[in-house]
């Protein structure tokens, strides 16, 4: 579990990214993390793994504090930033070097996410393409077992099979001890991965919210015509127009992540619909 | 869990470090041997034996070591590379340890070793190409011995690698690029500013200051014959110099410092600039 409290951040003296943001990200869940371009997500995935300090506030990682980086921590956080980073050596060579510092990893899971993601076993690291270096690294870092796993733009780089592959295999190591925090601009390759989400601005917490309770109170539809019921946004499309309106009768829709977020951003009031949610999670 | 220290974890980060980038360090090792060994063949022929064995290894050591200590961390220079690192199971303590070792001590026992047997090679070559029969044959034998690792250079030397070393340690934890130019700019900057000040300082106190060392000596001319017509004795010939040296207490402290006290404090800066580093 990951608990933020009141937690401020600034790069420097006269920019604050971050003030009093309290958040709590529970295990068995996988986090989608949304925000503008330099809303703050890296910064706030960095501070989880303890890259970064909180100019104040306290953040806890199942019951560490993270600034301190100490090895039983570090060993329970896999952090796999959007640039990844392979040295010149072969994958045996990797996993004898890297592999030690994690207790919980297996060689025979490692081998299989490779398979399954493609990766090309031959030569050195450094001379598999982007894309290749990153399935790369993804596939240790879940052979890794760590209670928490950080993912930052991982689709980056990645193909359109890749991508799909990337989402199944993240959806087959999630268990109830994990968590899972993804942050990405390209929505559309969370939907069917996620099941709560995060969504980050001006150093603010706009919401925090499962999927569940966001279809419960949100529809999300294309519509001919305009529906009576206050529409928080709408979208032109080749099919009519897209809308995302007050759930009044229980209606259940398939949530559309990117248009939500727009709505999100447009109007912030809606997150007060989430609100049972909202203060559940900061409890 | 002992977060601070464990012995298995600081042999994974050892190998590690080592074998994760072989060209980066075990390269710039040999290299610089391979450039000491170069320079020590060219230069005997142009400016001695003596300067050059003293040259080359000031250059080796000195260079070599502080090279190798901006490349221990240099991991700052990518995202990637640094999120790596510091998210590696594995306490500041002992990275830190493994890059001391690496830096401070393998390469000094490394570096020493090599040196002292090209220089024991080069000299007993050299004694084997006199002729015993040559007029001045001991005295060329005499001219030329082995570098003495106990001598006033090599004591020098190993006072500048200590402090050198473990600033650019520093340097390389606060510059995430192009740390080792960085460090070396400021290296040179501080040394100039106190070499400055020094001789301001010198020259307050005295008259006809020839060059001051930050906290050694002072160098005068002397007072030639000419300024000496009270006693009408002619006691020194023109353009003499004397020294003022700190008194040998006084001396000693201040090798101490530069030689443990400096050295220890850098590298203890280094450890706690790596534990609160963020990135």
């Amino acid at each position: 579990m990951i608990t933020i409290n009141h937690l401020s951040f600034r790069y420097s003296m006269k920019r604050e990214l971050y003030k009093d943001l309290s958040l709590s990200l529970r295990t068995g869940s996988i986090y989608g993390l949304l925000g503008k371009n330099g809303a703050g997500k890296s910064t706030l995935l960095k501070i989880m793994c303890g890259l970064l300090f909180p100019s104040s506030g306290a953040v806890t990682v199942n019951g560490h504090s993270p600034k301190k980086r100490q090895p039983s921590f570090l060993q329970t956080i896999y952090l796999i930033p959007e640039e990844v980073y392979v040295p010149a050596i072969t994958v045996k060579k990797y996993i004898s070097l890297f592999s030690v510092f994690y207790p919980l990893f297996s060689e025979k899971d490692f081998y299989e996410y490779l398979e399954l993601l493609e990766v090309n076993e031959t030569g050195k690291l450094n001379t598999l393409s982007f894309g290749q270096q990153k399935k790369f690294v993804i596939a240790f870092a879940l052979a890794c077992h760590t209670r928490v796993l950080i993912l930052d733009e991982p689709t980056n780089g990645l193909d359109i099979p890749s991508k799909v592959r990337f989402r199944k295999l993240i959806a087959s190591v999630m268990n109830e001890d994990r968590l899972i925090v993804i942050s990405t601009h390209q929505i559309r390759d969370l939907e069917n991965l996620i099941d709560h989400i995060v969504i980050v601005d001006e150093g603010k917490l706009l919401m925090s919210a499962s999927l569940d309770k966001i279809a419960d109170e949100l529809i999300f539809k294309t519509v001919e015509s305009m529906p009576e019921a206050e529409i928080y946004y709408a979208e032109e499309s080749f099919l009519g127009t897209s809308v995302v309106t007050k759930n009044s009768f229980k209606e259940h829709t398939k949530v559309n992540l990117e248009h939500l977020f727009n709505a999100v951003t447009v109007h912030p009031e809606i997150t007060e619909l989430f609100s049972t949610s909202y203060s559940a999670t900061h409890e | 869990m002992n977060n601070t220290f464990n012995f298995k974890r600081f042999s994974w980060i050892f190998r590690k470090t080592i074998l994760e980038r072989p060209v980066q360090i075990l390269g710039i090792i040999i290299l610089n041997f391979i450039l000491v060994l170069l320079l020590y063949s060219f230069m005997r022929e142009i400016i001695g034996w003596d300067a050059t064995q003293n040259l080359t290894f000031l250059w080796g050591f000195v260079f070599g070591g502080c090279y190798l200590s901006a490349a221990v961390f240099n991991y700052f220079s990518t995202n990637a590379n640094g999120s790596s690192y510091l998210t590696l199971p594995c306490s500041a303590l002992e990275k830190w340890v493994c890059a001391i070792l690496i830096a401070g001590v393998l390469y000094t026992i490394s570096f020493l070793l090599f040196f002292k047997a090209m220089d024991a090679a080069f000299v007993s070559y050299y004694h084997q190409l006199l002729d015993p029969k040559e007029v001045n044959y001991l005295s060329k034998m005499e001219a030329v011995q082995p570098f003495d690792l106990n001598g006033h250079v090599a004591k020098t030397t190993y006072r500048m690698y200590g402090v050198l070393v473990s600033a650019m340690m520093v340097g390389s934890l606060y510059f995430n690029k192009l740390s080792f130019i960085k460090t070396g700019l400021i290296i040179c900057l501080v040394f100039g500013l106190l070499f400055v000040v020094n001789l301001g300082v010198a020259n307050i106190f005295f008259n006809d200051v020839n060059d001051a060392f930050p906290f050694s000596h002072v160098s005068l001319h002397l007072p030639s014959a000419g300024v000496v017509q009270e006693s009408n004795i002619l006691i020194r010939p023109m353009n003499e110099e004397a020294g003022i040296e700190l008194p040998q207490p006084y001396q000693s402290i201040f090798k101490v410092f530069i030689q443990y006290v400096l050295a220890a404090m850098l590298c203890v800066t280094a450890y706690i600039r790596l534990r609160e580093k963020e990135f």
